[in-house]
């Protein structure tokens, strides 16, 4: 271990005497660290390591995601948000990254200042599923029947300040209705619970929830991106009933605020030419995601976005904990 | 018969030789991760997941679920040997097993779990081949009131776990519910009990809690004097089960395997809570209860089977709904999804040969699990003759690095120390961690059945009246209570008539 030191330190003072050779170049000269605030398994964790892979492959150096679960992604943001921003350390976010602090201030990052965005890498809608005893079948019928029963229905989701949680208090802030919240640990919980008619509608990934739509065990009424997908052209988007709505949620790279634009460059580079790939277009379209990488700009846009966006959604639907 | 040609359909895809050898694969891999404490079946199949991608969906599914039950064989092993819980679902174990080990039974005791499991994983793989899809329906039945009076139940019965004084009993529970207070509420998200720290957001990890309170203080109680090591002094007596242990066993296993299927079917609770329920009822129904907590061979065989038999019917909802019953199952999805396979209802209309093939795959991975096992005791009894300061560093290692990788916080070895120094002051204080390890799983499940039912109900308490599985849980609790209280009332009354005599 000291002899490689040594040889990096020293090849590292003749590199930056020789030559100015940019820091590009020569990165990465050792093991890179992907925080995931996931446990191992499920969607996040097993897209970050395809990554990983790639970028081993690429840079000949190893990347190794590091899990570090806790308070829905909170505890990796804040590691990270500690690391050196030397580009040895990054991080695998969702979501939940934008919506957190607005949920909790007690968990210790802001994501837009506290960090520099890499690329994003897929995203997902939601789809709004009612149960058949439910008894509707279209978006329209749905709106009318919960504003003409405010507060009488149930609704489920896979936990508090959960992109399932938020679809549908945004949408019934846009249509001014009201319904009472059913949180359940974990989206399979959520599913089960869907469908079993325990609760009568809520909101879920789309690839969850296919077979079960075309089993007739739940109804899909709408979905959450501004257009239709083509996975289920049948369904409108809520956008069509309810205007300038539309949620997704996605995932994407970013490291510790600081980091320098060469290493984000390179990093933004071999993701999103690994993205491009066969294997990796086949992969998404089996988790029924769309890919899409993007540039650091544009991703940091979409986290700026997402921030403000659920931020007043959570003000506004008094999620807040005591 | 169509059962009859279904099952020779999944003979024919279980035998093919390249789904025995990952089935093999499986079984292995799962008794390791089951031996070596701390890393789980999650973790592991976790891990193992993007190997998957490049192999036939069967094959996949076929050593995923290998991992899966086959962990429950090896998680008794450590918690025989070192009193040391390998899985969670076998802390209950360490009860009677390691006092079997502590007597120099260590054989019998390792040998007992084998074929206990054996015999639960083979009524389990019948029972899911005859009955998956009525069974799934029971489960969806289950309403949120119904779990809460379910585990209403389990608390009041949970007491009977203390073999010294009950009232030491009813406070470890408490202070078991108290500790899975700790974490995240779901319904607000406000953080509870963690005193500021993000690490404490999702609460008390369980495995640190279990080998901190079982393995960690047992070793701090060998290390007081050179005296008491009696697992390594004592003289390993016999490897194998007489013929009167096996007929103890018989009806242990019988009740632990049916036990275990009924749990395992129910979303959440799964193999561990089975195991408890399963000593539970062990401690009220056995001939030999009064040898329970001392070393009785029924104390290992019924938690045992009732493990093994919950981790396969676990997979019952996921087959035939599509629905995930607990965190692997969910991972299993993953796995089927990213084979381009969807779960859901209609699988064993589209996908007979994997549905079949896999349920085959249980019993014949089941058999090579004891195979793999029984000769393997004498290899692990020998463990036991390694010199106790070698043992002691390469235990606590060992469960340092399982905790870490599964969590991968240092606050985890903190979690780790706490509670192995915690369960010595338990020990030198006669307080049995046992009941605190029910108490911590129970009260987190209780508090969320009870105030998403209190929720749905608009606060409405009759709900637990009104549905009839949760009613009839409720009589059957109040009916526990009566046959506990009575005997002291009883006890009480003739000692106050004595007196007086």
């Amino acid at each position: 271990m000291k002899l490689t030191t040594l040889i990096a330190s020293a090849s590292l003072a003749l590199g930056a005497l020789v030559t100015s050779a940019s820091a590009q170049s020569d990165y990465p000269k050792d093991l890179v660290r992907i925080v995931v605030g996931s446990s191992p398994g499920g969607t996040a964790d097993t897209v970050s390591r395809l990554v990983a892979e790639a970028l081993t492959k690429k840079f000949g150096q190893s990347f190794v995601v590091d899990n570090i679960a806790g308070a829905g992604g909170a505890l990796a943001a804040t590691t990270v948000k500690a690391a050196k921003p030397d580009g040895y350390t990054i991080q695998f976010i969702f979501s939940s990254f934008s919506i957190l602090p607005s949920l909790n201030t007690g968990v210790g990052y802001d994501p837009v200042a506290d960090f520099e965005p890499i690329t994003e890498v897929s995203s997902a809608p939601n789809l709004l599923l009612a149960h058949p005893s439910f008894e509707v079948k279209t978006l329209a019928e749905w709106i009318e029947k919960v504003k003409a029963n405010p507060g009488k229905f149930d609704y489920g989701s896979g936990g508090i300040g959960y992109s399932q949680h938020l679809s549908m208090e945004m949408l019934l802030q846009q249509i001014d209705g009201d319904a009472v919240h059913i949180p359940y640990a974990g989206s399979g919980a959520l599913l089960g619970a869907l469908v079993s008619g325990e609760v009568p509608f809520a909101f879920d990934t789309l690839t969850t929830a296919i077979p079960h739509i075309q089993s007739g065990a739940v109804i899909p009424l709408a979905i959450t991106s501004a257009e239709r997908s083509d996975v289920l052209p049948e369904v409108p988007a809520v956008a069509e009933e309810v205007p300038g709505y539309e949620l997704t949620a996605w995932n994407g790279f970013v490291a510790p605020k600081g980091t320098s634009p060469e290493i984000i460059k390179a990093l933004n580079e071999a993701i999103v030419e690994y993205l491009g790939t066969d294997q990796a277009k086949e992969f998404f379209a089996k988790l029924g995601t769309t890919v899409s990488g993007s540039s650091p700009e544009e991703f940091g846009a979409l986290i700026k976005g997402d921030y403000e966006k659920f931020a007043k959604v959570i003000e506004q639907a008094g999620i807040k904990p005591e | 018969m169509d059962i009859l040609s279904n099952l020779a359909l999944g003979f024919s895809v279980a035998l093919a030789w390249q789904n025995l050898f990952f089935c093999f694969v499986g079984v292995l891999a799962g008794t390791l991760v089951g031996v070596l404490p701390g890393v789980g079946p999650l973790a592991t199949i976790a891990i193992l997941l993007p190997i998957t991608f490049s192999m036939q969906p069967d094959a996949a599914l076929i050593m995923l679920a290998g991992i899966y039950y086959g962990a429950q064989y090896g998680g008794s092993t450590t918690a025989i040997l070192l009193n040391l819980p390998g899985e969670a679902s076998s802390a209950i174990t360490t009860l009677d097993g390691y006092q079997m080990a502590r007597r120099g039974r260590a054989g019998p005791a390792l040998a007992a779990a084998a074929l206990s499991s054996f015999f639960a994983g083979t009524i389990a793989t019948i029972i899911i081949a005859l009955f998956a899809a009525p069974l799934a329906q029971v489960a969806m039945a289950f309403r949120p009131p119904s779990y809460f009076s379910m585990m209403v139940l389990g608390l009041i019965a949970s007491v009977v776990l203390a073999h010294g004084s009950i009232l030491k009993a009813i406070a470890m529970v408490l202070l078991g519910l108290l500790l899975g207070i700790i974490g995240t509420d779901i319904y607000t998200g406000s953080a509870r009990l963690n005193m500021g720290t993000l690490e404490l957001a999702d609460g008390v990890d369980f495995v640190a809690l279990a080998i901190g309170l079982f393995g960690i203080a047992e070793i701090l109680r060998n290390l007081e004097t050179s005296e008491t090591r009696e697992v390594l002094t004592t003289k390993v007596k016999g490897l194998w089960l007489s013929v009167a242990d096996l007929k103890r066993i018989l009806m242990p296993s019988v009740r632990g395997t049916a036990i275990g299927s009924a749990l395992g079917i129910l979303p959440g609770g799964g193999a561990m809570l089975a195991s408890f329920a399963a000593y539970i009822i062990e401690k009220k129904m056995s001939k030999n209860r009064s040898e329970m907590g001392q070393g009785a061979i029924e104390g290992v065989a019924a938690p045992e089977s009732a493990n093994n038999a919950g981790s396969q019917t676990a997979f019952i909802p996921m087959l035939t709904l599509g629905l995930p019953s607990n965190a692997v199952m969910a991972l299993m999805i993953g796995a089927m999804i990213l084979q381009g396979i969807q779960p859901g209802p209609d699988i064993i209309v589209k996908q007979p040969g994997m549905f079949w093939g896999l349920i085959v795959s249980m019993w014949i991975g089941n058999l090579m699990l004891v195979l793999l096992n029984l000769p393997l005791i004498g290899l692990w009894v020998r463990f036991l003759t390694v010199p106790y300061p070698i043992l002691v560093v390469a235990v606590m290692a060992f469960s340092a690095v399982g905790i870490y990788s599964a969590s991968g916080t240092v606050f985890s070895m903190y979690e780790l120390s706490f509670f192995g120094i915690l369960g010595y002051v338990f020990m030198r204080l006669g307080c049995e961690p046992a009941p605190l390890t029910l108490g911590f799983i129970l009260g987190p499940m209780m508090e969320e059945q009870l105030r998403r039912s209190m929720l749905m109900s608009r606060g409405d308490p009759t709900v637990f009246l009104t549905e009839p599985i949760s009613l009839g849980f409720l009589i059957v609790a109040a009916a526990a209570l009566l046959l506990i209280t009575a005997p002291s009332i009883a006890r009480k009354r003739e000692e106050a008539f004595s007196e007086e005599s």
